[in-house]
C-alpha cells in the first residue's frame, strides 16, 4: 500500500481492502489455534470464544502452529519466572510489578488470559491493534465471564469500546503505521513505563508493513525502551519456489508481505537488530525449531494425536516460517533468556 | 452390470460427479474384479507410471493429456488417489470406472491414503460428505474398494512397484503374495511397511519412520532386495519431490510424484515415468493446470 492510497483510506476514515485482508489474518491465526487446542496439541482454554465456527486445520498446520505456541509461550513464561526471581517487593493484587509485555497486532490472541491463569502475569500488559478488531476482542471479552474474570478490578471500556484500560491490562486499538504519532502516546498514557524490561511481541504482523513502518517502530524500542526484547515470529525465504508460491496464494488473498524481501533469511533477520546495536539477535526457522526444540516425549505425544503423513510438506511450510529473539541490552532479566534452544 | 459405465466415463471426464447409486453399482462391480487380482500382479511394458495424485482431478487430465488416455497408453498408478486435493470424489470416480472398463490397461496399487483412517482426517470423507448431501455412503463404497487393491506391481519380471517402500518382513516377493489383504491397513506388519516405508539414504539396514508407520530403508536393503528377487528397479511413491521425481541409490530405487503444485501451496513440479519395451525409464514433467 503506497502513501497515497493509505492517505486516501485516511480521508475516508475507512480500512482499505488491503487492511481489511491483513485484518483477516487475525481470524486465520484464531482458527488455527482453535484447531490445534481442540485436538489436545496445545492448551488454551479461552481461544474457543472467539472463534465461530470452529474448523479442523490439516494435521500440519496443526503441527505448525503447536511450534509457533510452543516458541512464543516460552518466551513468555521464561521472561515472567526470570521477573518473578529477580524481584524482591511481594505483588500486590493489581499492583503493576515489574516488567512490561507489548503485542503488536494481537488480534484474538490469548497470552494474557493463558499467563494470568497461571499466576505469571508480568506488571503491565498492553495489546495493540486495529480497532475494527480491538472492538470484537474487547465485547468478546465482556461476553464471557471466564475471559473477563481474568482482568484486573479495575479495568475500563473506553473510547466507544475498542479499548480497554486498567492497571495492569491494556487494549489499544490504532494502526501501527503511525506507531510514533498514535500507539505511543497511548502507551505512556496507559502507564507504559520505559524504564521496565519489555518484550515485544509480533507473530507475523511486522512482515506485513513496509520496512520503513516496521523500522520505524523497531527505531522507537531502541532509543526510548531502555531494556528491551522482541520476539519475532513471521515469513522467510521468499525466493524459492515454495516461497514463490506463497506469496502468490497471498497476494490472491490480497495480502502483501511487504517486509519480506527486506528480511529473507535468518541472517537478515537478526542483522535488522544487530545494526541498530542491540546487544544480541539469534534466529531459527520452525522446521529445525520443531527438531531441536521439540523434546522426543512430546513428539511422540503429536504423533498420538493425529498421524501426521506429509512430512516433506510440514518442512518444506515449517523451513519458511521463523523465530527471531533479539534483546537490546546485556541486561537481566533478558541476558538469561534462551527461549530458542 | 446395471449402469452405463462409458457414460460415467464421458461425464466423470468433463468433471461430473457419478449419482450415489452409481458409485454403488461400480464399486459393487470393482471389488469383484480386483477380488480375482493377486496381491502381486504381474504386468509388461510399455507402461506409464503415475505417483500421488491426491485428489488434484484437473492435473489428473493433464497427464492423459501428455500421457494419452487409457487405453490408449497403459497405466500403472501407484496410490495415493484421494484426500488434501480439493477433488478426491472426481479422481477415484474415474480411475474406478476406468479400471472397470479396461482392466488389463490401468492398474491401481494402494496407497497409504487409501485407508479409512487417513481418508477421516485427510479430506477425503469430508468431501464425499460435502458432494452427496451429507450421505457417507460413497465413502463406505470406495473405501471397501480400498480394501481389494493389489499391493505391488512387477513389470516384466524386472521392475517392483510399490507406493511406499521395502519392509522387513519381506525378503522375497512371494512373502507378498501371501499376506491377506483384504482388510483395513493395519498400523504394523507387512501391509503396513509397504504402503508406509521411505528410503533413506543416511543409513544402513531399517529404521525408524518419523511417520509413526512402517520403516526407513538404507540403499543395502534395496540391493539385497533387487537381487534376491532378480530385479532391476523399485519404482515407489509416497514422497514429495521438488522436480517431480528423485532416483536414488545408483539408479536402483526412483520416486515418483504426480501431484504438481501440491495443496496448491507446494510450488513442485510433477511427472509421470514412461517405461519403453526395453524397460528404459524415462521421466516427464508438469507444471499444475491452470
Amino acid at each position: 500500500m503506497d502513501s497515497g492510497r493509505f492517505a486516501e483510506s485516511q480521508k475516508t476514515g475507512g480500512a482499505s481492502n488491503a487492511d481489511h485482508a491483513v485484518q483477516g489474518t487475525s481470524n486465520d491465526a484464531a482458527v488455527s489455534r482453535e484447531s490445534a487446542a481442540r485436538l489436545g496439541y496445545i492448551e488454551d482454554p479461552f481461544i474457543g470464544y472467539f472463534v465461530r465456527p470452529p474448523q479442523r486445520r490439516a494435521p500440519l498446520i496443526n503441527r505448525g502452529t503447536f511450534c509457533r505456541f510452543h516458541g512464543v509461550q516460552n518466551a513468555m513464561c521464561q521472561f515472567a519466572q526470570a521477573l518473578n526471581a529477580t524481584s524482591s517487593a511481594p505483588s500486590l493484587p493489581d499492583a503493576a510489578g515489574p516488567g512490561q509485555i507489548v503485542v503488536l497486532g494481537a488480534g484474538f490472541d490469548t497470552s494474557y488470559f493463558i499467563l494470568e491463569r497461571e499466576g505469571l502475569g508480568v506488571g503491565r500488559f498492553f495489546e495493540i491493534d486495529f480497532a475494527e478488531i480491538t472492538a470484537k476482542k474487547a465485547a468478546t471479552i465482556y461476553r464471557h465471564q471466564p475471559l473477563k474474570s481474568l482482568l484486573p478490578k479495575d479495568t475500563k471500556v473506553a473510547l466507544g469500546g475498542s479499548e480497554l484500560h486498567s492497571s495492569r491490562y491494556s487494549l489499544i486499538s490504532g494502526d501501527l503505521r503511525e506507531f510514533r504519532s498514535q500507539i505511543v502516546p497511548k502507551l505512556v498514557e496507559n502507564g507504559f513505563d520505559c524504564s521496565q524490561p519489555t518484550l515485544f511481541l509480533s507473530e507475523c504482523v511486522l512482515i506485513y508493513l513496509d520496512p520503513q513502518y516496521s523500522d520505524e517502530i523497531i527505531d522507537w524500542v531502541t532509543e526510548a525502551v531502555a531494556n528491551a526484547a522482541i520476539l519475532t515470529y513471521e515469513q522467510i525465504r521468499p525466493d524459492d519456489r515454495f516461497g514463490q508460491m506463497m506469496i502468490e496464494n497471498l497476494r490472491a488473498r490480497q495480502l502483501e508481505l511487504r517486509g519480506l524481501h527486506a528480511h529473507p533469511t535468518l541472517e537478515s533477520t537478526s542483522h535488522r537488530f544487530l545494526t541498530r546495536g542491540w546487544h544480541a539477535s539469534t534466529a531459527i526457522d520452525l522446521a529445525d525449531y520443531h527438531d531441536r526444540c521439540i523434546d522426543d516425549a512430546e513428539r511422540a505425544r503429536l504423533a498420538s494425536l493425529e498421524f501426521l503423513d506429509e512430512w516433506e510438506e510440514f518442512t518444506l511450510l515449517a523451513q519458511h516460517y521463523a523465530f527471531t529473539f533479539a534483546h537490546s541490552k546485556d541486561a537481566e532479566p533478558f541476558s538469561m533468556l534462551n527461549p530458542l534452544q | 452390470m446395471g449402469v452405463d459405465i462409458d457414460s460415467c466415463i464421458e461425464r466423470l471426464y468433463l468433471g461430473q460427479i457419478l449419482e450415489e447409486r452409481e458409485v454403488e453399482q461400480v464399486c459393487r462391480a470393482l471389488r469383484l474384479l480386483l477380488a480375482e487380482e493377486a496381491n502381486v500382479v504381474a504386468i509388461s511394458a510399455p507402461v506409464t507410471v503415475i505417483g500421488d495424485v491426491h485428489g488434484q482431478f484437473y492435473d489428473l487430465l493433464e497427464i492423459f493429456s501428455i500421457g494419452g488416455r487409457c487405453p490408449d497408453t497403459n497405466y500403472l498408478f501407484l496410490g495415493d488417489y484421494v484426500d488434501r486435493g480439493h477433488h478426491s470424489v472426481e479422481t477415484i470416480s474415474l480411475l474406478a470406472c476406468l479400471k472397470l472398463r479396461y482392466p488389463q490397461r490401468i492398474h491401481l496399487l494402494r496407497g497409504n491414503h487409501e485407508s479409512r483412517n487417513i481418508t477421516k482426517t485427510y479430506g477425503f470423507y469430508a468431501e464425499c460428505i460435502h458432494k452427496y448431501k451429507g450421505s457417507a455412503q460413497t465413502w463406505h463404497e470406495f473405501t471397501e474398494v480400498f480394501d481389494y487393491l493389489a499391493l505391488a506391481v512387477t513389470i516384466d519380471d524386472s521392475i517392483f512397484c510399490v507406493h511406499g517402500g521395502l519392509s522387513p518382513s519381506i525378503q522375497h516377493v512371494d512373502q507378498l503374495r501371501v499376506v491377506d489383504r483384504f482388510e483395513e491397513i493395519p498400523h504394523e506388519g507387512a501391509l503396513a511397511d509397504i504402503l508406509w516405508s521411505d528410503p533413506d539414504a543416511e543409513i544402513r539396514g531399517f529404521g525408524r519412520s518419523q511417520r509413526g508407520a512402517g520403516y526407513t530403508f538404507g540403499g543395502d536393503v534395496v540391493e539385497r532386495f533387487l537381487h534376491i528377487n532378480g530385479m532391476s528397479h523399485i519404482l515407489r511413491a509416497h514422497q514429495l519431490c521438488m522436480e517431480g521425481y528423485l532416483v536414488q541409490f545408483n539408479d536402483r530405487l526412483s520416486t515418483v510424484w504426480s501431484a504438481p503444485n501440491y495443496c496448491y501451496r507446494c510450488g513442485n513440479v510433477a511427472s509421470l515415468l514412461k517405461v519403453d519395451p526395453y524397460l528404459q525409464r524415462d521421466f516427464i514433467t508438469f507444471e499444475a493446470a491452470p
